[in-house]
Order: C-alpha cells, then structure tokens, then sequence
C-alpha cells in the first residue's frame, strides 16, 4: 500500500474536524432550532415542524424585507464594482501624486463602520447635514434622506457603496497590474481605441477578479447589518429592514430563536443557490472563452 | 546538596499549594452593570473586597446599546453573572421567567432598614408580592423648556404648559420655521422603545393601555389610547410644530436640537440637566409633563436601576451582602447620576445637594409620584410593536386607528403564542 494521498488526509484531519465543528455544529443546530419555537418564559423548546416556515412566508415583514435584500445586494454590489473599476483604472493611468491620491481612495475602508455610519448620519441630517446644505445652495427642499421610506435604503447603500468600493479598486488594480505591457502595445499599433481596447483586453483581462468580487461583495452585503442598524435601525417603519437585521430582532431582541433560524436558513439557502448558479455561469464563461 | 534542593521543591510547592488554597477560599462573585457609573462602581468593589477579604467583584460595565439583548442571552443560556443592575422595566419579565431569585427571605434577615425606601421606587422591586429587586436609581422624564424662546414667543417663561390644550397652543406659537425653531420634540426615531417611552404616558394619562386587566387582550387600538396616540402624532403629521427630521432623529439628536434652541420643548431626565447647563448657554426651564384636561393624570413611565441577584448565582447569600453593601445611603448615593432610591442616600455627604434645592431638579423628583410602571408580559415586543405603528401613521402609511388595530393583532399574537 502506497502512503501518499492517505497520508496527506491524516495530517490534515485534526484541522478538517476543527472546521467541520465550527461550520457544520452551528448549521446543524441552527437547522434544528428552525423546527422548534422558543420562549422567554421557558427553557423548553417545543418542536412545531415546518410552522415557523410557514409562518415565515405569510408575514408581510419577511417578504418586505426580503425585497429590501434583494434591493440592498444589487444596488450596493453593482456600484461597488463600477466605482471601484473606475477606481482602479484612474490610479493605474496616473503618473503624479499616484501614492497620495491611492491613499485618499483607500481612506473610507480604513474608517471602522459604526464611526463611518454616525458620521454620515449628521451629514445626512436634514438640519445640520452637509449634504442638504449643499442642494440648499442650489435652491432645494431639505431632503428627509433616512427618515423618507422611499428614500431610507438608497441612503444607506450610498454608504456601504462609499465603504467598500476601495478595496474593489484595490483589487482590481492589483489585477491590472498584472497584465503585461506588450499586450496594450500590440493593441495601440493595430489602432484599437480606448473603448476597444478596454472591452477586448481589459475587461477579458480582470474578469476572473470581477467574478470573485461579485461573489464576495454579495455574500457579505446577504450578511450585513452594521450601516442599516446604525443609520436607520430598519426604520422608518421597517422600510429600510433587510433580513440580517430581522434575524438580529427576532433572536437577541424578542427571544424567538425558532423564528430567527428559520430566517437564518432562508437567507443560507438563497446564498447558496446564488452562489452554486454564479460559480456554474462563470465557470463555464471561462471554459468557452478559452 | 540534595536536602538543600529538597528543601526548595518542598517549599516551593507548599506555596504554591497555599496560595491555591487561598484563591480557592475567595469566592468570586460576578457583577454586571452600566457603563455610565464605572468609576464609582470600581471604587466601591474596592472597598468591598478590602472590607470582605473572603468575596472578590469580578465586574463587567456594558454599554446601554444592546444591554437588554445581552442580558436576556446570558439569563437564557444560564450564564449570567450573580448580580444584575437591571433597568426597572426589566424585572416583571424575567421575575416571571424565572430568571431572577426572590429576595424576601434575605430581606427579612438583613439589618439594613429596608423601610426606608421611597415607596414609588421599592414597589419597582416588587413583583405579584415578592421583592425581585433592590432599588438604588429612581428617574423619570420631565419637561424640559427653553425659558429665551417663550420670551421670544411672547409667552411667560415661568408658567410652562399645564396640559395638553396649553401644550399644543404653546407649540404653535413657539414654532417659527422661518428661523428653523419647532415647539415641541416629543417624536424620536432610532431605537423604537424610545419613542413608546415618550408616547404611552400620554395614553395611559387618557386612561389607555397596552393589554387589558387581565393581560389577554390588547386594548391598544381602544378609543383612549387611540386619542392620545392621534394627540402626540398630529404635533409632527398635522399641526408639524415637530421638526420634520424627528423622523429619524434619536433621542440624543433631539436633545442636542434643543440645546442648539432649535426646538422649544422637549422631555429629558435628570441626568440630562447638567449636560444642557454645561453645554450651552440655554435659559433651561424644567416642569412636571402636561396633564390631560379631562382626567387631570400627569402619568409618566417610571424609570431607574435595580439590584438582582440571578438564578445561576452560586452563592446567593454572598451576592446580597454585596447588595446590602452597595444600599448604604453613602454607598447609593454615589453610585447613581440621578435620584437615590432612600431616604438616607439625601442626607449623604456625596449627594447632589441640587436634588434638594434646585428646582430644576426638584421637578424630576415630584415627577416620580406620577410614575406607574407596565407590567406585561412580551412588554418589549409590545413596545416595538407601537413605536413601528407609529412610525407608519408619521409616514402617512397608515392612519391612526388602522395602526393602532394593526398593532392591537401584533400584540396578541405575541401573548397568546
């Protein structure tokens, strides 16, 4: 018997049974509290079968604030990538003051959440913000940016848009750095424009890191909660309420454990369904294109 | 040689026996409290170890922010510590959940004179006629006004609004939004138990309530509650002497409005008193809320701090010495930014001498005799509940009494599940 492949599993065990503990312990745990309801008042847990789930898609808070995920990934992942794409090709274009202007760019990721989050909340304060003095000087109306249901969530994604797009344009310039020289050489000498030339080679060139990026942008924006607690607390009304703040709620706020897993596990599976449908896509892009 | 080396391990290891010893002797006691009385609470534990070599204080000051959510996790999971400073409104919940030790046998076998507490803050304690909790903060809001703006409205600065009628035409006047100046900042948004706090007084001084007697019905939606939630609404929907960003102004972003005199009435605890006098250069008035012209009640939610003792304590007798410790009128006095819970804790050398004289302060206190405290069960739930409803009639989603219905079928589902 040849010790190889067998080898290598052994000496790798004690990790892979750590993961499987710390990942799979609280999956399984989760996925049996979703079948069971809780209360404050007792330390039993009484099994109801699929009612939370039921129950789930019959309130009208879990499906707005599905919705509002939906909205809340989209928007904050789409102008994440845009933004941090224009970025990371301005910074790779530059000549002069590359390092002081990369390090103002990069200056919102550095700033933690919670500080970033009450600091725009005062610039967006229809009293005092900075921002509805300025329309002010063009002659507009003060702008209720998170205290208006229509305007409460597009408000936030603006910050976690602010937030993020650096480390995309870090990651796409780190990429762009990559591509060799002689490749855009070639194409200036066929007479490619800029358009052209970003299309066919650019944009071909960065792909794999855009992909990883929507992944990752995605999962995290499924995840988040720290801007909409701070800046709105799902308000006013739950109209800026996403699902990670609903689970938070029904959890730590109103002891409904059962309910909140059952949520946890919804959003799981739309994840994962998002993430094994991306993967495929990509995966077989990449595969056709070469 | 070898006695000498034998000797150094024998003697090395009976110190170290002695010293397990020793720190297996001092029994460690948990302590869990707020963040805002930190340096008096470490220099009170000091004294208490120094004074009871046998019990160590480990403590831990959380912030108000996710306070509750904490606290109820680790009383949920077994692991809370042996005492809690808990906040009043707290207590009937978690009594009846089990989650807090009764205290009369100790009580009963104390030499600390238990009888003189004030009345309105030792009955915070007492849960269906068992003492959960020994009090040592008593507050409650009250109204704050701004003496220059009633000047400047042509109003009399010493005669603030008596009762809602007065409240409302005060408001009107006092509303400039030319200048950016608004009358009134009852309505609060962030956290929603902060705008419940602010509005249920005003239902249940019009005779309203969240459940019914029996604690098996919501009568949220029932015409007295209704008629004051529709009063305090339409100050921001209709007669808009609110700022309109109320909206999504916490209670802290309210406060600071008021302090920049742009808005003219607000409600504020003693604690805020010194910070709006140091801060600013406002003519702060103080005075008791506005009463109801048909029922005369100026009910206001009671609010303050009790000890606990938890059910995963592991030395209940211990953790009530600490507590008698902490309930010496000196020892209370020190250790709350706002009224003391006795008698005693006034006459201390470390109290405020302002609680006693200043009537700036003094109205807090007579603000206390109208205090009542709601105990129901799912009482947070219940809050959140009215104060997204509420946010729906401010928005203009919903109307009042469709809200108030809607929040009504809320509730009930909650208690009856």
């Amino acid at each position: 018997m040849k010790w190889g492949y067998e080898k290598g599993i052994i000496y790798i065990l004690p990790v892979l049974l750590i993961i499987a503990f710390i990942v799979l312990f609280p999956l399984v745990y989760n996925i049996y509290l979703s079948f069971h309801q809780s209360s404050i008042y007792s330390p039993d847990l009484n099994f109801v079968g699929l009612n939370n789930y039921i129950k789930l898609f019959n309130d009208q808070s879990f499906i707005a604030g599905f919705k509002n995920t939906i909205v809340w990934t989209i928007g904050s992942v789409f102008f994440q990538i845009l933004l941090g794409l224009i970025a990371a090709l301005l910074l790779w274009r530059i000549n002069y003051g590359k390092r002081v202007i990369q390090t103002i760019i990069m200056l919102p990721w550095i700033v933690p959440g919670i500080a970033a989050a009450a600091s725009w909340r005062w610039l967006y304060h229809p009293d005092f913000g900075l921002i509805n003095y300025i329309f002010s000087l063009f002659g507009f109306k003060s702008i209720l940016w998170l205290g208006d249901p229509d305007l409460a969530l597009a408000a936030v994604i603006v910050v976690n848009v602010w937030k993020m797009y650096p480390f995309v344009a870090l990651m796409i310039l780190a990429r762009l750095q990559a591509i060799p020289k002689s490749v855009y050489e070639a194409a200036h000498i066929d007479g490619g424009n800029f358009w052209q030339i970003f299309f066919h080679i650019t944009l071909p060139m960065i792909r794999s890191i855009l992909s990883v990026l929507t992944l990752l942008l995605s999962i995290w924006a499924f995840n988040s909660f720290t801007f909409i607690y701070a800046m709105t607390g799902g308000g006013p009304a739950r109209s800026s309420e996403i699902i990670g703040l609903k689970i938070y709620r029904d959890a730590l706020k109103n002891m409904m454990f059962g309910q909140a897993a059952s949520e946890a596990l919804v959003l799981f599976a739309m994840m994962l369904i998002f993430s094994i449908v991306y993967l495929y896509y990509t995966y077989n892009w990449r595969e056709e294109s070469r | 040689m070898k006695k000498i080396r034998f000797s150094i391990v024998l003697g090395s290891a009976l110190l170290l026996i002695s010293l397990f010893t020793f720190s297996a002797m001092a029994e460690t006691l948990e302590w869990w409290m707020g963040t805002w009385q930190e340096k008096a609470a470490t220099q009170l534990v000091q004294e208490f170890e120094e004074q009871n070599p046998g019990i160590k204080i480990k403590t831990s000051f959380i912030p108000w922010d996710g306070m509750h959510g904490k606290y109820l996790i680790a009383l949920k999971t077994g692991n809370a510590p042996d005492i809690l400073s808990i906040a009043v409104g707290w207590g009937y919940e978690w009594s009846k959940a089990g989650f807090l030790l009764p205290l009369d046998q100790f009580i009963n076998n104390s030499s600390t004179d238990f009888g003189d507490w004030m009345a309105g803050a030792w009955n915070t304690g007492v849960i269906e006629d068992a003492v959960y909790g020994i009090p040592y903060r008593s507050d409650c809001i009250a109204l704050f006004y701004n003496k220059d703006l009633f000047v400047k409205a042509g109003l009399d600065p010493e005669q603030p609004p008596q009762d809602w009628n007065q409240y409302l035409d005060y408001a009107i006047q006092l509303t400039k939004k030319v200048d950016g100046i608004y009358g009134s900042g009852l309505i609060t948004a962030g956290e929603p138990l902060n705008l419940a706090t602010r509005v249920l007084p005003f239902v249940y001084q019009n005779n309203g309530s969240i459940l019914n007697n029996s604690k098996t019905e919501a009568v949220i939606n029932q015409k007295p509650a209704v008629d004051a939630i529709k009063w305090v609404t339409e100050l921001y929907t209709k007669y808009q002497v609110e700022p309109k960003s109320n909206i999504q102004n916490d209670a802290e972003s309210i406060m600071e409005l008021f302090k920049e005199g742009k808005i003219a009435m607000v409600m504020g605890g003693q604690y805020n008193i010194p910070q709006v006098l140091n801060q600013t250069e406002i003519n702060l008035g103080t005075a008791l809320l506005p009463k109801n012209p048909t029922t005369g009640k100026r009910t206001v939610l009671m609010g303050g701090w009790n000890l606990t003792i938890t059910k995963d304590a592991e030395s209940p007798e211990s953790a009530f010495k600490f507590i008698e410790f902490l309930s010496r009128a000196d020892n209370m006095a020190r250790l709350t930014i706002a009224l003391p819970a006795r008698a005693a804790a006034y006459k201390s050398q470390y109290i405020n001498k302002k609680y006693e004289t200043d009537p700036l302060y003094l109205v807090n206190k007579e603000q206390l005799n109208y205090g009542i405290l709601i105990n129901i069960p799912y009482k947070q739930q219940a809050k959140t509940i009215i104060a997204e409803e509420i946010q729906n009639i401010l928005i203009g989603r919903k109307g009042v009494q469709k809200a108030m219905d809607d929040a009504a079928i809320r509730i009930e589902e909650i208690i009856n599940r």
